[in-house]
C-alpha cells in the first residue's frame, strides 16, 4: 500500500529567538519576561495590540537582557537613563538583526547614539563615575 | 325596677297611632260627612288583592289593566263630604296622617303574608301597579294640597320601599333580577326563534316597569339592579369570550358587546332616574371601563401562559397595554375619594354597588387601580414563575426562553420597561444560579442553525445594526434635551437598556463580562482550529457583532487570534513561492502562542509531541528556516497534533481511497506505506513517540476503516487485498468514499477499542470449517489438541498453521466463543449447540 499525502495542514506557534545560537527547530522555549514589562515576548508591550511584527524585540549586544522595542525606546527617552540597560546598568546597545529600515528601529538607534553623545561629553567635563562605567562596559564589549 | 322588653305593642302603648277608624268614633257635627268619605275610601287597600291572600296566580296582564275593579267613583255625596271634611289646611295634614296610618296597618299585613309565599316578579308588578293605581285614584278625589300630597306620596313609597326592599323575607329585588335577567339578556342570546315582536313587547314591559317603579321611588333601587345584571353579565362574556384567547383583539369585541347588548338596557332604567339629566354617554365610558378591569384581572391570572405562548399571544399582551394606558377622559366629576383600604379588589366593590353615585365610585376606582394591577400583574407573574420555572428542576435553556419571552412580552404592555424591570429580577438572580447559563447564552450568540432553541439569541445579536443607529445619538443624560426622568414606579437601580434589550438583558446578569469574553475566545479558538482554507470572514463577521455588545476592546485575545490565522495565509503563499518542490502539500498556521490559551493548553508535552512522517517534517524544517529568514528573529515550532491532513491511500490491486484524518492517524498509516510486514503497536508507538492509547485509538481507526487488518492484539497489518466482502468495509465499492474526519479534534479521543476489535473478523476465521468439522467428529478437545490435528488437515496454500503460535490461536478460539459458535468448559472446546 502506498500512502500518498495530498494535503497536510499543521499546525505551528512561532517564538522570538531569544538565544542567538538557537536556530528556531529545537522545541526547548524560553518563557522570558521583558525586564520593563514584564510581560512574555511573545506578548505585547502595554501599547501594542497585536503581537509580532508590530512588537518586535530587541536583544541586548552588551548585556544578555532583552526587552520589547517599544518598552527600551521608553526607556532610553528618558535622559535620566543616561543610555544604560535598566537592568544592568551597562551600557545598552542590541544586537543587529535583519529587520533593518523600521523606523522604531532607527529612533532607538539614535537614542543610543544621541546618548553616546551625552556621554562623551560629559567625560570631557570629568565625570568620572559615567567614564568608569563606559570603561567597564568596553572591556565586556571587547 | 324591672325592665320591660321593648316591643312594638308597648311603643304603640306610649304613643298611639290613629286611624281613621278613630275618626267615625268622634262625634261632631261633620260626622256624616265623615262616615260617607270614611265608608267610600275603605278598606283603605285594594279590596281584591285582600279578598284572597295570594290575590294573582296567573302572569295575565288582565288584572293589570283593569284595576278598576277596585275602586268605586265617588257619588255626588261623597265629593261634597270630600269638600266639607277637608276644608282647610290643618284638617288635611291631620286627614292624610290618619289615612297613612290606616293604610300602614293594612301594608304591613298583606305583605306580611305576601312575603311568606314565593312569587315571580310579575306577581310582584301587578300587586304594586294595583296598590298604585288605587291610591293615586283616591288621591286624585280628595283635592289636597300639594304638600299633604307629598305626605301621603312620600309615605307611602316608603310603605313599599319598606316592605318590598327593607324586610329581608321579601324576594322582590331577586325577582326584579331574574325577571330582567331573562327579559333582557336571556332572550337575545338564547335564539333568534324569539321574534322580535316579543322581544319588543318584552322591552316595553320593562320600560313599563321601571316607569312604574320610578313611580313609586324605587327607581334607584332598580338602578342598581341593573347595574349589578350589566356588570355580571360583562363578567360572563369575558370569561366565556376572551379566557385563553390570545391571539385576537378582543377589546373592540368587548365595546361592541357592551354598546349593542349591555348599554341599551342599562339605559332604560337611567331614563327614569333623578340624575337622568346628566350625559348619559358617561356611563357608556364606565362599563366599557369595567370590563377592561375584568379583562385585565383576567390576564393576571393567565399572565404566565400568555408569556410562554409568545409571540402567538402578542395581541392579548397588546390590548393589556391598552387597558393599561387608557385614560378615560371623563374625570371632570372626578370626587375625592377616599381609599382606605385599596387592597380590596375591584370585584368585591363591584357587590357593594347600591347606587349609581357608587357606581361613579367604583369607577374611580378602578382608574385609580391600574396601578394596583400593575402591581398584581408583576406579583403574579412572579409567583407563577416561581412555580413553574424558576426551580432546580427547569432546564436552562428553557428558563432563558422564557426570559427572553418576558422580555419581549413585558415591552409590550409596558414600553418603558418597568414592569419589566420587576418581574426580570427574580428570573435574573435564578440565572446567576445556573451553571451552564453562560455556555448556553454564548452558544445560542453563536447559533447560525434556525432549528435550534436559542436562535432567536443569536437572530437578536444580527439585529443590532438597527440599534447601533440609535445609540449613535445616545447623549449624556444633562445635554439631553428629550430626557425624561425615571417612571414614577420603577425602582431607584432602574435602567432601561438593562432589561429591554435582551443580550444586554442576559449578559447584565453577571457583573463582568470577562467570563463571557473568556468563553467566546475558547468557542471561537475551537472553529478556527478547524478552519483549514485559512478563511474568517464568518468568524471576523460574529466578532464585530460581538464587539458592539461588549465593546471594542474586550476581545484583544481573539483579534490577535484571527490575525494569526489571517497572516498565516500570507506567510504560506510568501514561503511557498521560495521552496517549490514540496510545499504543494504542506501548509501550517502560525499561531501566537501565548493567546490561544484554551487549544496550546491541551497540548501535553509527552502525548501530542510526536513525530511526524519524514517528509512532512523535512518540509516543515525548510518552512521554518523560511519563516526565520522573512521574519528574523523569529523561529516555528511543530504541533503535530493540530490541523488535518488528507491523504490518499493506494493498494496493490490499485484501488485508491481518500481519507480526511487527524494528523496522529496520518502519521500512523505513513509507517504502513511499502510496508508489508506487520507492524506492532509497540513500534509504531516507539518511532512515532506517541503515547500507547493514542496508537491504539489509531490503528482501531484504520482497522475499522478495512485499511488495516489486526492479526493478532498488537499485531497489525496492511489489508492490501482489501476484499469488500472480507472485511466489515462499510463503504462499500464506493473506492472514493471520503471518510469523514473523526476524533480530529483534540482531546476527543473515542475509548470505544475494544468493542470494536471484537467485531473484526480475525484472519484466522480461515480455519473455522476446519475446526468445525474437527468438533464435529471429536466432541470436545483442548486446544493444543486442536492446532496439532489442523497441523494434519490444512493446506499450506491455505494458511501455514505451523506457524501459528499456540496463544494466537487460542485467541481466536476465545473469539469464537465470544461469537457464541463454541463453548468452553474445563479447558475443552466444543461445538455450541
Amino acid at each position: 500500500m502506498k500512502v500518498k499525502i495530498v494535503e497536510w495542514h499543521g499546525f505551528s506557534t512561532w517564538h522570538w529567538n531569544l538565544v542567538s545560537d538557537n536556530n528556531g527547530s529545537s522545541s526547548e522555549y524560553i518563557d522570558e519576561l521583558c525586564g520593563i514589562c514584564r510581560v512574555a515576548f511573545d506578548g505585547t508591550c502595554p501599547n501594542c495590540r497585536y503581537p509580532g511584527d508590530e512588537c518586535p524585540i530587541v536583544l541586548g549586544a552588551g548585556c544578555s537582557h532583552n526587552f520589547h522595542l517599544h518598552c527600551i525606546i521608553k526607556w532610553l527617552e528618558q535622559n535620566t537613563s543616561k543610555g544604560l540597560c535598566p537592568m544592568c546598568r551597562q551600557v545598552f546597545t542590541y544586537k543587529e538583526t535583519n529587520a533593518v529600515g523600521s523606523e522604531e528601529m532607527v529612533n532607538l538607534q539614535n537614542l543610543i547614539m544621541g546618548h553616546k553623545s551625552l556621554r562623551d561629553s560629559g567625560r570631557d567635563a570629568g565625570q568620572m563615575i559615567e567614564s568608569m562605567s563606559e570603561d567597564g562596559d568596553l572591556q565586556m564589549t571587547t | 325596677m324591672t325592665s320591660i322588653p321593648l316591643s312594638k305593642d308597648i311603643i304603640d302603648w306610649i304613643i298611639p297611632c290613629p286611624t281613621l277608624g278613630d275618626l267615625s268614633s268622634n262625634s261632631s257635627d261633620i260626622d256624616n260627612d265623615i262616615g260617607y268619605l270614611l265608608n267610600w275610601m275603605q278598606p283603605y287597600f285594594p279590596p281584591s288583592l285582600t279578598s284572597n291572600t295570594i290575590p294573582v296566580t296567573s302572569t295575565s296582564t288582565s288584572t293589570i289593566t283593569k284595576p278598576n275593579n277596585d275602586i268605586i267613583e265617588p257619588s255626588q255625596r261623597v265629593k261634597a263630604a270630600i269638600r266639607s271634611c277637608l276644608k282647610d289646611d290643618s284638617n288635611q295634614i291631620e286627614f292624610i296622617r290618619l289615612y297613612n296610618n290606616s293604610i300602614t296597618i293594612q301594608f304591613n299585613q298583606f305583605f306580611n303574608e305576601l312575603n311568606n309565599s314565593t312569587m315571580n316578579f310579575l306577581d310582584y308588578f301587578q300587586i304594586i301597579k294595583i296598590i298604585h293605581s288605587y291610591y293615586i285614584f283616591y288621591l286624585q278625589y280628595l283635592n289636597i294640597s300639594p304638600l299633604c300630597k307629598d305626605i301621603f306620596t312620600r309615605n307611602l313609597n316608603s310603605l313599599f320601599y319598606e316592605n318590598l326592599i327593607n324586610n329581608n323575607q321579601s324576594q322582590f329585588l331577586n325577582s326584579l333580577m331574574n325577571y330582567l335577567d331573562n327579559s333582557l339578556y336571556n332572550l337575545n342570546s338564547n335564539s333568534n326563534s324569539n321574534s322580535s315582536t316579543t322581544n319588543s313587547n318584552r322591552i316595553i314591559s320593562v320600560n313599563e316597569i321601571m316607569h312604574t317603579l320610578s313611580s313609586i321611588n324605587l327607581i334607584n333601587e332598580a338602578n342598581h339592579i341593573m347595574i349589578k345584571l350589566s356588570i355580571q353579565k360583562i363578567k360572563w362574556f369575558i370569561t366565556n369570550h376572551c379566557s385563553k384567547v390570545w391571539n385576537r383583539y378582543l377589546l373592540e369585541v368587548i365595546n361592541q358587546y357592551i354598546q349593542n347588548k349591555i348599554y341599551p338596557n342599562f339605559l332604560i332604567g337611567l331614563k327614569y332616574s333623578s340624575e337622568g339629566n346628566i350625559d348619559l354617554n358617561i356611563y357608556l365610558y364606565d362599563l366599557i371601563k369595567i370590563a377592561h378591569d375584568e379583562l385585565v384581572s383576567l390576564r393576571i391570572k393567565e399572565i404566565y401562559d400568555i408569556i410562554l405562548n409568545y409571540p402567538h399571544s402578542s395581541q392579548a399582551l397588546y390590548e393589556l397595554y391598552q387597558c393599561f394606558s387608557i385614560k378615560f377622559n371623563h374625570n371632570n366629576y372626578n370626587q375625592q375619594i377616599n381609599f382606605e383600604d385599596s387592597n380590596n379588589s375591584s370585584t368585591n366593590l363591584i357587590n357593594d354597588v347600591s347606587n349609581l353615585s357608587s357606581f361613579s365610585y367604583l369607577v374611580n376606582f378602578s382608574l385609580k387601580s391600574q396601578s394596583y394591577q400593575r402591581t398584581k400583574l408583576v406579583d403574579n407573574f412572579i409567583k407563577l414563575s416561581h412555580e413553574k420555572i424558576l426551580h432546580s428542576g427547569a432546564n436552562t435553556i428553557d428558563v432563558i426562553i422564557t426570559y427572553i419571552n418576558t422580555i419581549k412580552s413585558f415591552l409590550i404592555i409596558d414600553p418603558k420597561g418597568v414592569l419589566l424591570d420587576k418581574v426580570a429580577r427574580p428570573i435574573r438572580t435564578y440565572l446567576k444560579t445556573r451553571e451552564d447559563i453562560i455556555i448556553k447564552i454564548v452558544e445560542g450568540l453563536l447559533e447560525e442553525d434556525d432549528k435550534s432553541e436559542l436562535i432567536e439569541l443569536s437572530q437578536e445579536l444580527r439585529k443590532i445594526d438597527n440599534l447601533e443607529k440609535q445609540q449613535q445619538i445616545n447623549i449624556d443624560d444633562g445635554l439631553d434635551l428629550n430626557w425624561l426622568p425615571d417612571p414614577i414606579d420603577a425602582l431607584p437601580d432602574f435602567k432601561k437598556a438593562k432589561v429591554t434589550d435582551i443580550i444586554e438583558s442576559l449578559i447584565s446578569i453577571f457583573d463582568s463580562n470577562e467570563i463571557f469574553i473568556s468563553q467566546f475566545t475558547k468557542l471561537f479558538g475551537e472553529k478556527l482550529i478547524k478552519i483549514h482554507n485559512y478563511d474568517v470572514k464568518n468568524i471576523e463577521q460574529h466578532l464585530n457583532l460581538l464587539k458592539l455588545k461588549f465593546g471594542n476592546n474586550e476581545f484583544t485575545s481573539l483579534d490577535i487570534m484571527i490575525k494569526d490565522i489571517k497572516e498565516s495565509k500570507l506567510i504560506n503563499e510568501i514561503i511557498k513561492s521560495n521552496i517549490n518542490n514540496v510545499s504543494e502539500n504542506f501548509h501550517t498556521s502560525i499561531l501566537s502562542h501565548l493567546y490561544w490559551p484554551t487549544i496550546i493548553e491541551n497540548i501535553s508535552e509527552d502525548g501530542d509531541l510526536f513525530k511526524v512522517p519524514n517528509n512532512i517534517e523535512e518540509i516543515f524544517t525548510q518552512f521554518s528556516k523560511q519563516f526565520s529568514n522573512y521574519k528574523s528573529g523569529r523561529s516555528l515550532k511543530f504541533l503535530p497534533s493540530l490541523g488535518s491532513v488528507k491523504l490518499q491511500l493506494e493498494f496493490n490491486n490499485n484501488k485508491i481511497k481518500s481519507f480526511n484524518v487527524s494528523p496522529d492517524k496520518a502519521s500512523i498509516i505513513s509507517l504502513f506505506n511499502d510496508q508489508h510486514e506487520e507492524l506492532s503497536a509497540e513500534y509504531i508507538s516507539e518511532t512515532l513517540g506517541m503515547t500507547p492509547y493514542m496508537v491504539s485509538d489509531g490503528l482501531s481507526f484504520w482497522v475499522k476503516e478495512g485499511v488495516l487488518l489486526q492479526v493478532t492484539k498488537s499485531l497489525y497489518i496492511v489489508n492490501d487485498d482489501n476484499d469488500d466482502n472480507n472485511n466489515n468495509n462499510n463503504y462499500g465499492d464506493n473506492e472514493e468514499a471520503e471518510v469523514s474526519i473523526e476524533g480530529l479534534e483534540i482531546g476527543s479521543v473515542t475509548s470505544d477499542i475494544e468493542p470494536k476489535s471484537s467485531l473484526t473478523i480475525p484472519p484466522l476465521n480461515i480455519l473455522w470449517p476446519n475446526i468445525q468439522t474437527l468438533l464435529e467428529n471429536i466432541t470436545m478437545l483442548s486446544s493444543e489438541k486442536i492446532l496439532t490435528l489442523l497441523k494434519l488437515r490444512v493446506p499450506i496454500e491455505l494458511y501455514d498453521v505451523r506457524s501459528l503460535i499456540i496463544n494466537d490461536f487460542e485467541e481466536y478460539l476465545d473469539w469464537l466463543v465470544e461469537q457464541g459458535k463454541l463453548e468452553l468448559s474445563g479447558g475443552f472446546y466444543k461445538l455450541k449447540n
